[in-house]
């Protein structure tokens, strides 16, 4: 999990925080998961570049400016020969454990190796360290109408 | 019919990678989607008479490098519901689809923080760009 601030500018004319944005808080969550968290682990390898294949989020309530961070929980969803599946929750944690669900997302990821411009396998190693992390019950960006 | 748009790269649109990074493809729609609404809705519309996206999502095809021609944004209604519509996106070149994309857009009342049907004048603009 990670603690993600928010900007005063990450807010539209609506006054709610754009639609856009929701998506550059889970590449906040994401990057300090695969690119600081994983490779203290052993998966160093993945700082070495991950593109995103594909994004799926719902929106399931609008956020305002506050001063207070606002939670963005990462896990995996399943671990391929080549690529890897990511799920989120853009939450607030109340005081009495209560949880108020922002956004739920999804994402398919595939290491790149940036020296050579190309993707590239998984390692067994990093293999190890997504698999640790795998949740194969948390919730899915299913829409609800 | 298909409303295009014309979405000019920003140097700093691409991230560490040299690519337009993806969050900034979700930039690229709403800019579509903004002129859209403002080119056939906004008229017919009051001010807190708005939309908001209910449901995203994007599949990655090819990275974009820097680029000083536009890319196209392509968008198109695939369904209009009482008081929701989708629609379907492509960021293109002429010869490239680098994205495709779906959203889910509830029209929405501003001022009253709330969802509220789509008006007629709406849903006949609408069902001009409907390719279901």
């Amino acid at each position: 999990m990670c603690d993600v601030p928010l900007r005063w500018a990450d807010m539209d004319a609506f006054g709610h925080v754009n639609n856009v944005v929701y998506l550059r808080y889970l590449q906040e969550a994401r990057v300090d998961m695969l690119f600081v968290h994983a490779p203290e682990h052993g998966a160093e390898q993945l700082a070495r570049g991950v593109i995103v294949k594909w994004h799926e989020i719902d929106y399931r309530a609008p956020l305002h400016f506050r001063p207070a961070p606002v939670r963005v929980e990462t896990w995996v969803t399943e671990v391929r020969a080549a690529s890897f599946g990511l799920g989120y929750e853009v939450l607030d944690l109340g005081p009495d454990g209560q949880r108020t669900i922002y956004a739920v997302a999804a994402s398919v990821l595939v290491p790149y190796d940036r020296a050579d411009g190309r993707i590239r396998r998984i390692a067994s190693r990093e293999r190890e360290v997504l698999e640790r992390l795998l949740e194969l019950d948390g919730p899915a960006p299913r829409r609800s109408r | 019919m298909r409303h295009a748009f014309e979405c000019a790269v920003r140097f700093d649109d691409l991230d560490a990678y040299g690519h337009v990074n993806n969050v900034t493809f979700a930039e690229y729609l709403q800019e579509a989607r903004v002129d859209f609404a403002h080119r056939y809705l906004a008229d017919d519309l009051s001010p807190h008479e708005g939309s908001v996206v209910a449901h995203q999502s994007l599949d990655y095809h090819r990275p974009v490098p820097f680029r000083t021609e536009p890319l196209q944004v392509v968008l198109w209604v695939t369904r209009i519901g009482r008081s929701s519509f989708d629609v379907a996106y492509e960021i293109r070149d002429a010869d490239t689809v680098y994205v495709t994309a779906t959203g889910a857009l509830v029209a929405f009342d501003v001022a009253a923080e709330r969802p509220r049907p789509l008006t007629e004048a709406e849903r006949a603009t609408l069902a001009k760009f409907l390719e279901p």
